[in-house]
């Protein structure tokens, strides 16, 4: 648009009688335009009513609060997957431990052995079951806390 | 300048640069200009004192944790209110409080005590019509009327095209306006 809308225009920009493409042109035009964009706030009919609400002032001790709080590391945000995950580990590996991890990994590696047919030789590199066990609840728990791990102090999205 | 905001954008990119940087003072000074800003905007936003009151810790808390995101081609306060309106939209999620009645402070000394009345009662009819008008009027209502943002910082903020936040402009005073006039025949208050 050109020029200053005359005080009709704005009028019925704020009252909400032009067609919608004028109306963003009058906008555009406010934002960029201190003056006008001051008439139309008078013209608007609850300007008296605007005018009139002070703002609330803040509690005292606020402003301290946050700069001491900020000031602090930010706490451990979990996120539902990291929370997700790690009871998944959990789970397998107490599955691994309470199970019998050697006929688990017997029927898999007679199942790899017919697939690759190399012939039953993946059982036989096995180690020993307490070893299975031991490997087992260890994997959990590595696993447990590297889901959390992945939880460390982080910037927090805005 | 449109918000009511005294530093220029310029002096105001330095300084959070500064507190970037670690600098004690830049952090103070972002926090002694917007808490009272933000927590003006929560009070009316969630009509809630106690709920304003943590949405604008959290809110300072996450601008100062989070400078390094702020990208200086938008002005400082933009970016502040963004995080202000989201934080304050989790806090309404999170809490659904009820509204508590608005406090209305006026302290203008050369008011007579028939004007003061007089403002009063708007303020009241006001803010008593904002906390019934819908969150989503609310908020552009807070931002164009209060806070004195652009229309186009508005649709920055509430990542909206600029005809939609018009369009809920209008409908926001549209439906504020009768609201107000709605508190006037409860009260039965002269005009």
């Amino acid at each position: 648009m050109t020029g200053h809308p005359s005080d009709e225009r704005l009028e019925r920009f704020v009252t909400q009688r032009l067609p919608s493409r004028e109306v963003v042109a009058i906008a555009r035009h406010l934002d960029d335009c201190p003056a006008c964009a001051l008439r139309a706030r008078a013209l608007d009919p609850l300007a008296p009513a605007f005018a009139s609400v002070d703002d609330p002032p803040p509690p005292e001790g606020l402003e301290r609060a946050i700069l001491e709080r900020a000031s602090q590391p930010a706490a451990p945000v979990v996120p539902p997957w990291g929370m997700a995950l790690a009871l998944l580990a959990m789970a397998a590996g107490l599955l691994v431990a309470l199970g019998d991890p050697a006929g688990l990994f017997a029927t898999a590696g007679r199942a790899a052995s017919s697939l690759v047919r190399t012939g039953g030789t993946l059982t036989g590199l096995l180690p020993s079951p307490p070893l299975v066990l031991a490997a087992g609840a260890a994997v959990g728990l590595a696993s447990s806390l590297a889901a959390f791990g992945l939880l460390r102090p982080s910037r927090e999205a805005p | 300048m449109s918000l009511r905001l005294a530093p220029s954008p310029a002096d105001e990119s330095a300084i959070v640069y500064e507190a970037l940087a670690g600098d004690a003072a830049a952090r103070t000074w972002i926090v002694r200009t917007y808490t009272p800003i933000v927590h003006r905007f929560a009070v009316r936003l969630l009509a809630n004192e106690e709920d304003a009151l943590d949405a604008t810790q959290e809110t300072m808390v996450k601008v100062l944790r989070n400078l390094d995101r702020y990208d200086a081609s938008w002005r400082f306060a933009t970016w502040v209110f963004g995080i202000a309106r989201n934080t304050c939209v989790d806090e309404h999620r999170r809490r659904r409080r009820r509204p508590t009645s608005p406090e209305v402070e006026v302290a203008d000394p050369t008011d007579s005590p028939l004007e003061r009345t007089e403002r009063e009662h708007r303020a009241m009819r006001l803010l008593d019509a904002l906390a019934r008008l819908p969150p989503l009027y609310r908020e552009v209502v807070l931002l164009y009327h209060f806070e004195h943002f652009k229309y186009r910082e508005i649709a920055d903020v509430l990542g909206l095209p600029l005809g939609t936040v018009m369009n809920r402009i209008f409908r926001a005073r549209q439906k504020l306006r009768i609201l107000y006039d709605a508190t006037e025949l409860e009260t039965g208050a002269s005009p």
